[in-house]
């Protein structure tokens, strides 16, 4: 029986993988960050092992004995490159026989290129963005591929169905009446399953040989930020009637204002400016440092992400129209190819999925839903 | 009276958020010794307080006298501690819950009763000013009677115990559900007695499970149905929401406001029924000092009205106890295709 180690096991992809290769012929290992985090696979007969991807010996610990590792584990900025180097290194050290990665399609920035409807578009993303380290992150596989290590690196849009982060922010932004459809909802809407997501994973086990190359893994249907919106809204009571449309070139008037906000939160932000401002009345004096600290967590809390409309007299969730902007849709021909991936479920269905899981964990639809809300 | 001399057995994740604060706190009590069979654990406690209290690793080892112990142990152990402890005429504040089983619960409270020690249960957001307001409206009626309600807790993740005990079935005795749960069905005992039935579902499937609801039904008088949700994989707004006849009462646990009433869909400050008060976290008392006051007041015998009851607790691993019996499976399949 093959065995397989999973980092990141207790995470959004990571509890239904572990599910689903509980049901399988694996030997699974769940290795999590935190016991903290513990809670969504502690129902599973697996061992869980705590490993921290910074420390080569907890990482050795894990994976030993193990054919397969699939890296799900998140991190922040240079962590992640630090976590996967490290990854690679013991992978190697133990004979692992494939690396299994998740990449992100915030490699290709946040207003991608056409040509990145295929893995070989350009990779724009922002230096020291998340993006961009995620493409650091897939060029390590790469190499690590390259140079003796079989890997991978499966690159999902958002991942939704239960506990589908893109659908409650939707909802979220719907019921606050910041969510705006742009082009009236005619732009494509990139999203995967985490089921689609699992099964591209098992499929990886089991590929004859790997090229180290990125892959995208989508649900692969023709799904609309009009179709998201309609299947949001009818959660909430409503309809597509009651969201407001925006056209592309009055989002971009609009979205020119956030520069202020960015400027604002930047500085507010900035270390030195920090450093400096510590020297001066502002911060000396104990009701101006209030007011500062209040505009500092008023950004920190995101804010900046809702832009004033005109034309909707009403804010507007900055970062959900950015992502209607993308426009691209990725393709899944390489997946096919390679990994003979065929989507279990479609887009309409994994929402489906989230509906059921938003009633069973929310009380939505129930008898008590109206106390709640 | 000297100071009461109160002993610390297990400095875990709560004695050190929670009850070595308020023992350090405190003026009627002398924090005399820590029983924790970690010694690294015990003096990195120390550390982090400034302080240097005694330690040793085994209750055989305390040959010093002590009045009371808060005892911070695993569930599963507080039986035998408790036992001990009363053996010796030392009065027992446990941590929720009193145990795992009803069986070990009763033999721990006769235990007490029969060697005539303090024996209490760490319920403590009844502490809470806002909960007892609620509980004055529950009593009283100016909205009516009870229709509905639910409590409810989520968290992704969070809270870590250094032991890592809640990992394992038999330490904790269940999940999510004993874990969190146990402090809204102690305010719903409180709030409206017990029960007359209940059902329980949750997504254990034979582990632990994460998430959970249990729904009850109440009989008297004109009858009326609630649930308790909780989560360990999804955020909530955490507290309790209680629809009466003239308007809902919803009860933020860590969220101001913390009372707020809702009258036809419009929800407002609860602060214009009588003796409403200032219900907000910044003056919120610190609910772990109020219950050791409360413990070292049932010690001393002072003749005040008491917040806690050893009945409920007992009653809390009863209910508790039947529900796990009852399970049924939460509709959560959603990796099955």
């Amino acid at each position: 029986m093959a065995k397989i180690c999973v980092f990141g096991a207790s995470g959004f992809v990571g509890r239904a993988l572990i599910e689903r290769l509980n049901r399988s012929n694996y030997e699974v290992i769940s290795a999590i960050h935190s016991p903290g985090n513990a809670w969504s696979i502690l129902r599973f007969e697996t061992p869980i092992v705590i490993a921290d991807l910074l420390n080569k010996a907890s990482i050795g610990n894990a994976l030993r004995g193990c054919d397969y590792v699939v890296n799900l584990s998140l991190g922040r900025s240079e962590e992640m490159l630090k976590q996967l180097k490290n990854l690679i290194e013991v992978c190697k050290e133990n004979q692992i026989k494939r690396l299994i990665h998740i990449s992100s399609i915030t490699v290709y920035g946040d207003f991608p290129h056409p040509d990145s409807k295929y893995e070989t578009g350009p990779c724009k993303a922002k230096r020291k963005s998340y993006g961009w380290y995620k493409m650091k992150q897939d060029d390590l596989i790469k190499e690590a591929n390259d140079t003796g290590l079989s890997s991978i690196s499966l690159c999902p849009p958002h991942i939704t169905g239960a506990y589908g982060r893109i659908f409650h922010q939707v909802i979220d932004s719907i019921k606050e009446g910041s969510f705006v459809l742009l082009e009236d909802g005619a732009l494509p809407c990139n999203i995967v399953d985490v089921n689609n997501i699992c099964h591209a994973i098992e499929l990886s086990i089991i590929l004859e040989q790997s090229d180290g190359c990125r892959v995208f893994i989508t649900n692969g249907d023709d799904y609309t930020w009009r179709d998201l919106a309609e299947q949001a809204a009818k959660v909430l009571g409503k309809s597509l009637k009651d969201i407001p449309v925006v056209s592309k070139e009055e989002f971009l008037k609009i979205s020119d204002r956030v520069s202020l906000a960015s400027l604002v939160k930047k500085a507010l932000m900035n270390e030195d400016l920090k450093k400096e401002l510590a020297n001066t009345i502002l911060v000396k004096n104990r009701v101006l440092n209030k007011i500062s600290k209040k505009i500092y967590a008023r950004f920190k809390r995101g804010r900046s992400n809702y832009l004033w409309s005109p034309a909707s007299s009403k804010s507007i969730n900055y970062s959900l129209c950015k992502q209607q902007l993308r426009g691209v849709r990725h393709e899944i021909i390489r997946a096919r190819d390679i990994l003979n991936y065929t989507p279990l479920i479609n887009s309409k269905q994994s929402f489906a999925i989230f509906e059921n899981y938003y009633t069973t964990l929310f009380g939505y639809n129930t008898e008590y839903w109206d106390l709640v809300v | 009276m000297h100071k009461l001399r109160i002993g610390l057995i297990g400095a875990g994740m709560i004695a050190e958020s929670a009850h070595v604060p308020s023992l350090l706190r405190s003026d009627h009590v002398e924090f005399s010794i820590i029983v924790e069979s970690s010694l690294e654990r015990a003096r990195s406690l120390n550390n982090k307080f400034g302080v240097n209290i005694p330690i040793v690793t085994s209750l055989d080892d305390v040959t010093t006298e002590i009045d009371a112990v808060i005892l911070c142990t695993p569930n599963d152990s507080h039986k035998e501690i408790c036992l001990r402890c009363f053996e010796r005429g030392i009065h027992v504040f446990v941590e929720k819950p009193l145990a795992n089983t009803y069986q070990d619960a009763r033999a721990i409270l006769e235990a007490a009763l029969s060697s005539n020690c303090v024996l209490m249960v760490g319920y403590c957001t009844r502490f809470w000013p806002s909960v007892q307001y609620v509980k004055e409206i529950v009593n009283t009626c100016p909205l009516g009677k009870v229709k509905r309600f639910v409590f409810q807790y989520g968290a992704a993740g969070g809270w870590a115990p250094y032991s890592n005990y809640m990992l394992s079935k038999k330490k904790s005795g269940g999940g999510a559900f004993i874990i969190n749960a146990s402090h809204y069905l102690d305010r719903m005992l409180w709030y409206f007695g017990i029960p007359d039935e209940f059902s329980f579902w949750d997504d254990a499937k034979g582990g632990l499970e994460a998430n959970a609801i249990a729904e009850f039904k109440y009989a008297k008088d004109e009858s009326f149905k609630g649930i308790i949700r909780v989560s360990k994989t999804v955020n909530l707004d955490s507290g309790c929401f209680i629809e009466f006849e003239k308007g809902i009462v919803i009860l933020r646990d860590w969220k101001d406001p913390l009372l707020t009433i809702k009258f036809s869909g419009i929800e407002r400050k609860l602060n214009f029924l009588a003796k409403s008060g200032d219900f907000s976290l910044r003056t919120r008392p610190d609910m772990y000092s109020c219950q050791l006051r409360e413990f070292t007041s049932r010690i001393k015998g002072e003749n005040i009205q008491y917040l806690s009851s050893i009945e409920d607790a007992v009653y809390n691993v009863k209910i508790t106890e039947e529900l796990y019996k009852k399970r049924s499976d939460l509709d959560c399949d959603w990796y099955k295709i």
